[in-house]
This record gives C-alpha cells, structure tokens and sequence, in this order.
C-alpha cells in the first residue's frame, strides 16, 4: 500500500471519527463524490461500527456491581489501617504500662474493684471502659459517683473506647445516668475514642450519634498516655 | 478538589458500566471485566487528590482499566476460546434470528483482532473516544492512534467481507457521525 493511500485511509478514518478541522472535512467529501470506491469503503466501515457499537451494547451483566465492591473493599482497608493504628497504639500503652509499673507499682494503675476514695491519693483519675459489660460498667459508674460525692476536688474523666464506645453512644442504656452524673458533677467528663468510633461506622455503614455529655477524641489511648504522664491515676473499668 | 467532591464518587458510580463494556470488548469474560473495573475503581478511590476535573478522571479510568488488563494478560497466557465466545443480543427468536447471527460474527471477527486493535475500536468506536484522549489511555502519539485505527478498521472489514448482512444492516450512504 502507498504512502498517499495509507494516509487517505487515514484521513477517511479520522473523518468517520469526526476528527478532521472543517477544510479537510471539506476535502474528503469532494473525494467521495468523485470516487464510488471511496464512498463504498466509506459506507462499509460505517456499518462495521454500526454493528460493532450493537454487539456490545447488548453484553451478558456484570455478575456483580463492580462499584459496590470497590467501596467496599475501600472501607475494608480504612478498617484494617484502624485496626493497625490500635495495634500500634496498644503496644505504645503496653510499653507506657510497663515503665509506670516498674517505677511506681500499683500507684497509678487499679482496677475499678479496688478504688476507693480512702486510699485514693491523687485527685485525677480516669476510669477507662473497653467493654459493654454492664456489671463493670455500674461498678464504674457506681465508683465514679462515689468519688465525686467524697472528694471535692478531684477531676474525672471517663474513656470510652473500643466496644465499651456503646456505653457513650444515643442508645446507650447508661444514657440517662450519665445526663444526671454531668449535671451534679461539672468535674466530670466523658471522652469518645475517635479510632473506636469510625471503626463501629465503617462496620455499620452509618455516622454514629454520641450522647451530648460525650466529647470525641482523636484517640483514646494516646488520651490514657497522656494522662498517664501527667500523673493521673488509671482505673480500668 | 474535584477527587474529595461528591460528584467524583457519582461518576465512578455511573462510569462502571462503561468499563465494563470496554473490558468486556476486551476479554469476553464477565467475571474477569467485573474485576478489572473494581480494581480501577480501587485504584481511583485511593487516588481522589489526583484528580482535578471529570474529563481527566474519565481518561484516567480507562487507562487504569487497560493497565489492569495488561497486568491480567501477563499473568495469565490463555484466553477465552472465541469459538466459545457468548452472544446477548433480544430474546425475539423470529425478528432477531438473523442479526444475532451476525452479531455472533461481528463478536467472533473482533476477538480474533489483536489485542492493539480491539483497544482502540473500543474506545474509538464503543465508547466514542477523540483521538486526543485515546492518546492518553494508550500512552501513544496521536498520529499512531490514526494509524491504528485505519488499521483496525481495515482488519476488521477483511474479517466481515462475507457476511450475509440482513436489511436493517445494509449500509446507508452518506451516513456521517
């Protein structure tokens, strides 16, 4: 095939693509009305089209909806960089334990069964609630009532974090106490772990409502972190 | 920014079925098509910062959509058997008859084109692409994507030459896009 035939075959193909700047436009039609051949093989690729755009205008379904995966599949990976960013943060607090432990035993650690406002010698205290286990969380809540109606001056902070995160939640069946607790005690707060919260909406697929006492947090542990530093006493609930 | 936008996740909304298409032009496989545009939706939802406009984004897919496809057929050596090669068209057995068959023709004539050409009449001829924006998809000059077409198209007319076309698929003279 000769150069000027490759490049008129071009040009009739860039005019069935509506490629062509108008004189060029204008060039091809006056071939076409000169050459019966050119206008055949004109109308021959044009049909070809026709049927090509036909034939896969009319292919089998999708087995799935591609789009509905991907998302999905997006907020699985969100999920997992969360639940690294626990892992991480978790080690972090471990670590963090450990060096408390070892320099003070038992002074800035308790557990909520043993906290009482007699051997109570600091007046921060954050209570840190990672389970919806209603036994631990009355105590907590029990404990944390008693400690402001003995100790004046403390400051309390309750932490909600992983499933314990339902306990700060609209539904919460601790909703009505915590009303009551926040308007008798102003030096009582509540924090929401951010990290736990976006995990429970990804997994629901909705936003996540907190009740209005409930302030949210970056992250909950490094919040405990933190705290730990700057000497405040952690009870786990 | 176009990416954060909620109209960038409405277009990969509307945009999947056009992929596809392509995808299916491509490998006759729902299964396969259905994978390669999840992970070029993937792809694009972990990249939304790239994206300033709906065009770029548009171009940007079906580029993604062929590179995932490339990556596929390099893995993976053997393809569908052409002859094996399924045809959707109506379900109206007497009217549809004999433009099915052609159908099943044209579909067989394409799959048997290399891999090159089916890529550019699909997004030349399926999905009505400017030479331009091919360009991009293909990551190739402008004057190679003329070329090709003229190509394809010709490869194509060889294969249909004989095909006992029905009426309603005779050519109409004069007919231009």
């Amino acid at each position: 095939m000769s150069h000027n035939q490759n490049d008129q075959n071009e040009n009739l193909n860039a005019f069935i693509d509506n490629q062509l700047a108008t004189d060029e436009r204008i060039q091809i039609f006056d071939s076409l009305k000169k050459d019966e051949k050119l206008s055949h093989t004109l109308c021959e690729l044009q049909r070809n089209d026709e049927l090509l755009s036909l034939a896969y205008n009319t292919i089998p379904k999708s087995p799935y909806d591609p789009y509905a995966a991907a998302t999905k599949f997006s907020q699985r990976t969100k999920q997992m960089i969360a639940a690294g960013l626990l892992v991480i943060l978790s080690a972090a607090f471990g670590w963090q334990f450990h060096l408390f432990y070892n320099s003070s035993p038992g002074e800035n650690i308790q557990d909520i069964a043993y906290l009482s406002s007699e051997k109570l010698q600091n007046s921060k205290v954050i209570i840190h609630v990672s389970k919806m286990d209603p036994d631990r969380i009355n105590t907590a809540l029990d404990k944390a009532e008693l400690l402001l109606n003995q100790q004046k001056d403390i400051q309390l902070e309750v932490l909600a974090n992983a499933e314990g995160i339902g306990l700060l939640r609209t539904n919460s069946p601790y909703a009505s106490r915590i009303e009551s607790l926040s308007k008798q005690h102003k030096n009582l707060s509540f924090k929401a772990c951010g990290i736990a919260l976006k995990t429970v909406e990804l997994k629901e697929g909705h936003d996540i409502e907190l009740l209005p006492e409930a302030e949210k947090i970056p992250a909950g542990l490094d919040q405990i972190l933190k705290r730990l530093k700057l000497g405040w006493l952690y009870v786990k609930a | 920014m176009f990416g954060r936008s909620k109209r960038f996740k409405q277009v990969l909304q509307e945009k999947w079925q056009e992929l596809y298409k392509v995808a299916y032009a491509w490998s006759h496989d729902r299964a396969l098509s259905a994978d390669l545009v999840q992970e070029t939706i993937t792809r694009c939802l972990h990249r939304p910062e790239k994206f300033q406009n709906e065009d770029e984004l548009k171009i940007w897919l079906f580029k993604v959509l062929r590179n995932c496809w490339r990556d596929d057929l390099r893995r993976r050596k053997p393809q569908v058997d052409i002859n094996e090669v399924e045809l959707h068209a109506s379900n109206d057995p007497e009217s549809q008859h004999h433009i099915t068959q052609v159908m099943t023709h044209v579909t067989k004539a394409f799959q048997a084109m290399t891999i090159e050409h089916r890529e550019i009449l699909s997004l030349i001829v399926i999905e009505g692409f400017s030479y331009e924006a091919a360009a991009k998809i293909l990551e190739i000059p402008t004057g190679t994507v003329m070329s090709r077409v003229s190509r394809a198209r010709k490869t194509l007319r060889d294969q249909l030459k004989d095909i006992d076309f029905p009426d309603n698929v005779t050519p109409t003279l004069w007919r231009v896009k």
